[in-house]
């Protein structure tokens, strides 16, 4: 079907508009408001509303003003005939009428039947504003609907697709009524056994049968525990039974043990008193036997020390004997050292002696020296203090003028000379020319050639005969500079009287006199101060005073002790002296430390040999004395004992009675050992103890054989084993029923599963034609890396997906704006080439500024998608505010900007 | 002298394999059931007492109500019924036969009860009882272990038949069961070659369930009535022996058969689909429509065809419901045959039912889980199929 022209009246804004149409590629074109949308509107309406419409829908096809009603008129070319189709839209009383170029003619219902059949829809008996945008919806893309995605969703034209794309599989492949059926039981068993996400269902038999497994296991687990805790109560009573009886068992073997140990412990306490016994009498036995024993050692030991003692005193006193000369040698050579270190001594003192009258002497010069430059420092300093106070008693009698009082004169006299110069300027002088000096001015006589200076009115007298008034002009002025004058200098005078001079020269000369003596004796001061900064000078003077005086009498004591060594003349000669002195004073004292040397050695060596012969001495009469001790004792032993055969012949009766006690006393100690009586005493703690825990444990195996058996005690209201036995089974039987459940289950999902499959691989093969042509259109504008893929599932057509150049696929929701406009585009005119064959090979297909997100270099190459659509006999039809955008697709361009006859302020959209 | 050997009576086993309560406490009474015929037997054949060789109940701790019941049975023997503890009912600590209601229920209901609990003989008139009670739970040693001090017989020098009674086992039987293994039970080892031949003239033997001779003059009793599957190596439960015993005599032992309950086991394997009808003709031949006095152990195994298994799975359903219990161990596989896999697969009518189909056939031609996944899957499409009109 094609659209050959249009004509619409009386539309909104269109009064009469028509278009001829180019059979592939038309461009409407016109500015915004010039309306485009409502001119295919108007198309769309008289292809799809009825004429008798009413209500809303026909209300808004109306123009603002009042007008006939409105009118649209087509001419169209389907299944190879022409057609003219005029619809006048006045409500109930609406008009149609179909004709066709053989003649015929179709009015009212009949038209619209007709109508409908060449459209391929079928007849909206109420239409809406929605249901009339679903006619065609796929061909006709609405301002604004650009970018809406173009699945067929409902689509009147859904069943003309699919059966065209059977027709293009080459196949059937659509299921049949029993595959159907199947399916859906399937499908509804698969869904009472799991969730969409595959997982057991709540409320199947599947989670039915896992519950009860879980529970079953639980009611094993809880009988199990509860048998077990019926074993192990019997166990423990049997096992403490059991025990119980070993205990016993032991308890008669530790009480046996008990009295064994008991008995050898009595054994051993008789023992003990009988070695006591024993020990006693072995002790009597001993006590002679040692006394004898003693008295044959002692014997023998005397005898010894006798041979010891004579042994030694020979040698020693060989020894003494030498030791007494080598002491009398010994003292006669330290006397004499002790004489000659005495000796030596004496000419040291001497020498020390003259020694120290030189250093008197040479102290005493310098103690002199000293004295004498003291008084001539003494002597400057008074010079420097007599200066300073004459200095100061003449500055004392000058006038008392400063530099201040110097300023004030000359203040004075400056206001002096100013009063009067001013009182000058107006005084009147007066110069005597010639005269004969009987000239008196205010009294005084003037000589000639001399002048006054009047200040005041006085008279002239020349002569005595002319008397004349001067009067000097300024009236007061005159008086009060006259008596400023007389104030300047009576103050200057005053202050001359003050300071004690008669003038300002006089007191200038003061001035400088007092500069001048000042500084002579600040001079006189500052040396002093030199001579003598801390006052203390006339001190020092008197100390070397006094310490002259006492060098003096060091001296003169020196030279006494010396021998009368005389003065020498000067300080150098007796520098000299000194150093010769001590010269002499270290020879001196290294013979004396020789001497003193050498008699220490004597001495130590005498000291050394008198101590020996002392020690050895005392020791030879410690040595006899012993001697003579033993031999006394030996012989009072003899006495005592008759001898020494007697003595041996006591010792071997004392031996005999004593070896027979301690062999009594062994035998029993050798018993009471082999008792072993402090191990007896262990065993008996030990075997206490033993009999203790044994009581106590047995308590122990009675008490818990007693608490178990409280357990044990039943009632007979239920049977632990039999709820074992009954809960181990329906554990199994419940497991085994799950597992049989699962295995249906998991039949019923891989069933359901490979159907699934099946219907995805036929869903695949029957997008595949429109996949492919989608693919194509598309390529024309992205090349030939793009692929598209779209889903039937079944029913409906549906998530467009493109991919590129081997990446993941995009849906059409996560393209951009104008991609979306673009592969919607592709995806409309896929479908239209598709149902166009049952149009007679061609279908419009309208793009109302469907590409507003398209940028314009896209929407050149989007012409080569249009063109190849019009190419492949679909009749192209774009309404753009830029026809000059689409200027290459060598398209027919019609503007609505012309001449067209339409309605003033319409509204443009729909 | 006559006298009825019997033991393990297991009074009170919970049966815990059969889910179904009802179809439990019937298999649970048909124990005390025995008993009861155990009495009339005793009655018929002129016993003079009735032994019970260890394990007259089932667990240590048997709740009242059997209690109650075995007494009121026991009471209804009119001889003197001699029981010693075995290893289920072992005495000691926590057991039944101090427990203060079964001594009052004992001395209510069943004076004719005499409990041995102490290794000393028990004469009766005309026997003398050599008791070998199992004393406490971990007993390991071999409770005949006293018998073999010389005293022990030499007391006696009369004519009256000495009669050793005992429980555990002899050589290499084991009798212990599931539920032994779960309770932690284990048996006594016994050896009566270590006695001297003459000194005793019967062994009253428990713990094995089948009736068995084990010795010139021991036998086993076995159970009166089966409670468990056999195992082959078991023989002859749910009998009593009727003992005529003298001294210095070998002793004549007569087989009672005293069980009701069929306790039977069958192992068939399908080699056809056609198998599954002669399965169905054993088993009815089998039961005799007598399902309800039946336990069935099967053991299934080969495979079957779609529709085949589906009709398999209505019989199991059926038995399921019938029998007493029907312990199953189905090892069956689903096959498709080659029709069914051509109806399925080669359907072009319904070309995604068919592809699936082709898809599972591949798989279950396989081994593992996944081959069983698939035939599973396989036998839920074939029914899906059937279901939704295809075909």
């Amino acid at each position: 079907m094609r659209l050959i022209s249009a004509t619409v009246r009386n539309y909104r804004i269109h009064r009469d508009t028509s278009v001829n149409f180019d059979p592939s590629r038309t461009i409407i074109g016109g500015g915004n408001e010039t309306g485009k949308s409502t001119f295919v509107e108007a198309i769309h309406r008289g292809l799809f509303l009825r004429s008798r419409a009413v209500g809303e829908i026909r209300s808004s096809m109306l123009p603002m003003h009042a007008a006939p009603a409105p009118e649209v008129e087509i001419t169209m070319e389907a299944g190879g005939s022409r057609y003219h189709l005029m619809k006048r839209f006045s409500g109930a009383s609406g008009t149609t009428q179909l004709s066709d170029g053989a003649g015929s003619l179709w009015r009212g219902e009949e038209a619209e039947s007709r109508l409908a059949a060449l459209v391929g829809v079928s007849e909206l008996q109420r239409a809406s504003k929605e249901r009339l945008q679903e006619q065609w919806a796929h061909l006709w893309v609405w301002q604004g609907q650009g970018m809406q995605d173009p699945s067929l969703r409902d689509s009147p034209l859904q069943d003309r697709l699919i059966r065209r794309l059977q027709e293009e599989g080459g196949a059937v492949v659509t299921q049949s009524d029993t595959d159907t059926g199947i399916f859906r039981a399937l499908e509804q068993r698969y869904r009472e056994f799991y969730t969409a996400t595959g997982m057991p269902k709540a409320g199947s038999e599947l989670k039915a049968a896992m519950e009860a497994r879980d529970r079953s296991e639980e009611r094993r687990i809880a009988a199990d525990t509860a048998y077990q805790r019926l074993l192990f109560a019997i166990n423990e009573v049997e096992k403490a039974e059991a025990e119980s009886l070993e205990c016993s068992k032991l308890g008669a073997t530790l009480r046996r043990d008990h009295a064994a140990v008991s008995a050898g412990l009595s054994k051993a306490a008789e023992l003990a008193g009988a070695i006591i016994r024993k020990e006693a009498d072995a002790k009597l036995a001993e006590a002679p036997w040692k006394a004898l024993v003693e008295v044959r050692e002692r014997v023998l030991e005397l005898q010894r020390d006798i041979s010891l003692h004579m042994e030694s005193l020979a040698p020693l006193e060989a020894m003494l004997e030498d030791l007494k000369r080598r002491v009398s040698e010994a003292a006669a050579a330290y006397e004499a050292a002790a004489a000659r270190s005495g000796g030596a001594g004496s000419s040291t003192a001497m020498a020390v002696n003259s020694l120290e009258c030189i250093r008197s002497w040479v102290a005493l010069f310098a103690a002199e020296e000293t004295h004498r430059r003291m008084a001539g420092l003494m002597q400057q300093a008074e010079g420097y203090s007599i200066s300073s106070r004459a200095l100061q008693q003449e500055l004392s009698l000058l006038p008392a003028v400063d530099s201040g009082a110097l300023s004030l004169l000359r203040e004075a006299l400056s206001e002096l000379e100013r009063a009067d110069a001013g009182l000058q300027a107006m005084a009147s002088g007066v110069t005597v020319l010639e005269g004969d000096n009987s000239v008196r001015i205010g009294g005084k006589t003037v000589s000639e050639g001399e002048s006054v200076l009047l200040d005041d009115a006085a008279e002239i007298e020349a002569g005595g005969r002319f008397r004349f008034m001067i009067q000097p002009g300024g009236g007061n002025s005159l008086l009060l500079a006259r008596i400023k004058s007389e104030e300047a200098r009576n103050r200057f005078s005053s202050l001359l009287e003050r300071y004690g001079v008669g003038s300002m020269q006089a007191a200038l000369e003061a001035d400088g006199r007092r500069r001048d003596l000042s500084a002579d004796r600040m001079t006189a001061d500052a040396s002093l101060r030199a001579l003598d900064p801390d006052g203390m000078l006339r001190m020092r003077f008197e100390a070397s005073g006094r310490q002259l005086e006492e060098a003096r009498i060091a001296a003169s004591s020196a030279a006494g002790r010396s021998g009368g060594i005389p003065r020498p003349e000067t300080e150098a000669d007796a520098r000299a002296l000194l150093e010769s002195f001590e010269s002499a004073l270290g020879e001196a004292r290294r013979k004396e430390r020789e001497e003193h040397d050498l008699m220490a050695a004597s001495g130590a060596l005498f000291q050394r040999l008198q101590t020996e012969l002392q020690l050895k001495t005392e020791e030879s009469a410690r040595q006899r004395q012993g001697l003579d001790a033993c031999r006394s004792e030996l012989e009072r032993l003899r006495q005592r004992h008759g001898g020494d055969e007697a003595l041996q012949e006591a010792l071997g009766r004392a031996l005999g009675d004593k070896n027979e006690a301690d062999g009594a006393l062994a035998a029993l100690q050798a018993l009471y050992r082999d008792l072993q009586p402090s191990q007896l005493e262990k065993d008996l703690e030990r075997l206490d103890r033993a009999e203790r825990l044994n009581r106590q444990r047995i308590q122990e195996c009675r008490e818990c054989a007693s608490s178990q058996r409280a357990v044990l005690e039943r009632d007979g209201t239920d049977d632990p084993s039999g709820t074992l036995y009954a809960a181990t089974e329906g554990a199994r039987q419940a497991e085994a029923q799950y597992r049989a459940v699962l295995q249906r289950a998991m039949a019923t999902k891989l069933l359901y599963e490979l159907f699934c499959e099946e219907q995805a691989e036929d869903a695949r093969r029957f997008s595949r034609p429109l996949a492919d042509k989608i693919t194509s259109y598309l390529r024309c504008m992205f090349g030939p890396g793009l692929e598209a893929a779209i889903d039937y599932t079944g029913k409906t057509f549906s998530n467009i997906r493109i991919q590129r150049g081997g990446t993941g696929s995009i849906g059409f929701s996560g393209l951009s704006g104008g991609m979306q406009e673009q592969v919607s585009a592709a995806v409309r005119l896929s479908i239209a080439e598709l149902l166009a064959e049952g149009y007679g090979g061609t279908l419009p297909v309208v793009f109302d500024d469907a590409f507003t997100n398209t940028d314009p270099l896209r929407v050149q190459l989007l012409q080569r998608m249009l063109d190849r659509a019009a190419s492949n006999g679909l009749q192209i039809i774009i309404l753009s505010c830029n026809p000059g955008e689409y200027a290459s697709l060598g398209a027919s361009s019609v503007s609505l900007d012309g001449p067209v006859r339409r309605e003033e302020g319409g509204d443009g959209g729909i | 002298m006559k006298f009825i050997h019997t033991a393990d009576w297991q009074l009170g086993k919970p049966f815990a394999g059969i889910s179904d309560s009802l179809k439990r406490a019937l298999v649970s009474r048909e124990r005390i059931e025995a008993v009861r015929r155990i009495g009339a037997a005793a009655v018929r054949e002129g016993a003079s007492f009735v032994l019970v060789a260890g394990d007259l109940f089932d667990s240590l701790t048997p709740e009242r109500a059997t209690v109650s019941a075995a007494c009121l049975a026991i009471s209804s023997i009119p001889v003197p019924v001699v029981v010693i503890p075995g290893n289920h009912d072992h005495s000691g600590p926590g057991s039944i036969w101090a427990q203060q209601f079964f001594l009052a229920e004992q001395e209510k209901l069943a004076p004719n009860l005499v409990v041995l609990l102490e290794e000393r003989p028990y004469e009766l008139e005309d026997a003398v009882i050599f008791p070998c009670p199992l004393l406490r739970r971990s007993a390991v040693s071999d409770p005949s272990a006293w018998l073999r001090d010389p005293l022990v017989f030499n007391a006696f020098d009369d004519l009256r038949p000495r009669i050793l009674m005992a429980h555990g086992s002899i050589g290499e039987f084991q009798s212990l069961d599931d539920d032994d293994r779960v309770a932690g039970i284990s048996s006594s080892a016994i050896d009566l070659g270590r006695l001297d031949r003459d000194v005793f003239d019967y062994a009253a033997l428990g713990d094995w369930h089948g009736t068995k001779q084990v010795g010139t003059k021991a036998w086993y009793a076995g159970t009166p009535e089966q409670d468990r599957f056999s195992r082959g190596e078991e023989n002859l439960p749910g009998n009593i022996l009727l003992v005529e015993a003298s001294r210095g005599a070998v002793p004549k032992v007569e087989i009672l058969q005293t069980a009701r309950l069929g306790w039977e086991t069958l192992h068939y394997t399908f080699s056809s689909d056609s198998d599954l009808e002669l399965l169905s003709g054993r088993l009815d031949a089998l039961f005799q429509k007598e399902h309800g006095r039946f336990l069935l152990h099967l053991v299934l195994e080969g495979s079957l065809g779609l529709d085949s298994s589906v009709m398999l799975e209505e019989l199991l359903q059926a038995l399921e419901a019938r029998l007493l219990r029907l312990k199953l161990e189905n090892r069956v596989r689903t096959a498709p045959g080659p029709m069914e896999i051509a109806a399925l697969q080669g359907n072009a009518t319904d070309p995604l039912s068919a592809r699936v189909a082709g898809r599972l056939a591949g798989m279950a031609a396989g081994e593992g889980d996944e081959a069983i996944l698939a035939a599973l899957a396989l036998r839920e499409l074939h029914g899906l199929f059937i279901r939704e009109g295809g075909r």
